[in-house]
């Protein structure tokens, strides 16, 4: 999550995230469920994987399986929160798309499924939910932190060339070069995989 | 679109996708591998090569069969097409060039949900025909697949003073960083502001 957060460091998942909504309230609501996704999608994917795929040899089938997946389970989201949360779907209805064509959720995915390939089966499933949370929480933290940045910017005066994309990158930059500093970390050695 | 028509107009018709409508830029997309996979030329060559692919083939596909998806539940069936045509680039890659799919990594699959192929497969492909479809997918294909190799140009000179692995400055070691994160980040930042300047004193002009 810190060490290999998946915007900062991984460079995956850039592709909303710079357009991203400026409220702490609005991040934080896609950070979550983004989380939310991630995590069930990699459970999902991970189940599929080893049951379905593995055992028919049909390894290359991975992507297209994932991806059906992931969209799947995100429309299956959008109609439960829309049932039983109104207030809140109305604030992540718009994020429900991009999240679907999201980078990060797909690397997750294919991320905790290599866990699978490489070690006995009784450990590879903690190993692979921990990828799926650790890297919705990352996301998270990166959402964070991006929509902070961004309320600062507002208020100072930036050159035109610059104005828009072109800053939010440089300070996501800015953020991944401190994120660098955390690559001595080790809290379980789980995270380098 | 004139593309076809004489030279002049196809020279401003370049001009016009290179710079004017370019996906990363105008439309700010398909930044996750722009950013990620440019540590060097080679590898940008080739992504935005496969990209090219995947899209020209993709929007094809989309174009030929779009009379038979229905509109509620176009975008799946627009990601199956996709991620059809990923799989095949990646057995591709995998069997010819083992060493360039190893260093391009987790990206390969991740072509499939890159918005610009999905962006153009909903917004061009399924509402023209053929030919139109094709122009488009090869002038926004080839628009990515120069941001990338510029981007790719300059984080490889600048971060391990090479070029496509040949050393260039003598015993300049180069910047670490530039390779990392912070470099791509910084140079997609960096080209994007200069591509601004240049558009905006056009203007003036």
């Amino acid at each position: 999550m810190l060490v290999n957060n998946i915007v900062f460091v991984l460079m995956i998942g850039v592709c909303p995230f710079c357009a991203l909504p400026k409220k702490m309230s609005q991040s934080l609501g896609m950070g979550f469920t983004v989380v939310g996704v991630m995590a069930l999608t990699g459970t999902i994917s991970y189940a599929i994987n080893r049951y379905v795929l593995m055992q028919n040899n049909l390894f290359y089938l991975q992507t297209m399986v994932f991806i059906m997946v992931i969209v799947i389970t995100v429309q299956l989201i959008e109609l439960s929160v829309e049932k039983f949360w109104p207030s809140a779907y109305e604030s992540i209805s718009s994020f429900l798309p991009s999240i679907t064509t999201n980078c990060a959720v797909l690397a997750v995915c294919i991320m905790a499924n290599n866990a699978l390939s490489n070690q006995h089966h009784a450990s590879s499933f903690a190993k692979s939910t921990v990828i799926n949370v650790g890297c919705g929480f990352g996301y998270l933290l990166a959402v964070i932190l991006m929509a902070g940045i961004k309320r600062k910017l507002e208020m100072t005066e930036i050159p035109k060339a610059f104005r828009g994309l072109p800053i939010a990158l440089l300070s996501a930059g800015l953020v991944s070069l401190a994120f660098m500093g955390f690559s001595g970390l080790t809290f379980i050695p789980l995270f380098g995989g | 679109m004139s593309i076809f028509g004489g030279g002049t107009a196809m020279k401003g018709d370049l001009k016009h996708w290179f710079v004017n409508k370019n996906p990363v830029f105008t439309m700010g997309m398909g930044l996750c591998p722009a950013i990620a996979v440019t540590t060097n030329v080679k590898n940008a060559l080739c992504m935005g090569f496969c990209t090219l692919c995947v899209l020209f083939a993709s929007t094809i596909t989309v174009s030929i069969a779009r009379k038979w998806i229905h509109y509620k539940v176009r975008i799946p069936c627009f990601l199956l097409i996709i991620s059809m045509w990923v799989t095949i680039a990646d057995i591709i890659l995998t069997a010819k060039f083992p060493h360039l799919r190893q260093s391009l990594g987790i990206f390969v699959p991740l072509m499939a949900v890159n918005c610009i192929v999905l962006n153009r497969a909903d917004s061009f492909a399924s509402k023209n025909n053929l030919k139109e479809s094709m122009i488009d997918a090869i002038s926004t294909g080839s628009g990515f697949l120069l941001v990338l190799v510029i981007c790719g140009f300059l984080r490889e000179l600048i971060g391990s003073n090479k070029i496509l692995g040949i050393s260039t400055f003598g015993h300049f070691q180069g910047f670490m960083a530039v390779s990392y994160a912070f470099g791509g980040f910084f140079c997609l930042a960096l080209l994007f502001a200069a591509l601004n300047a240049f558009k905006t004193t056009g203007e003036r002009k």
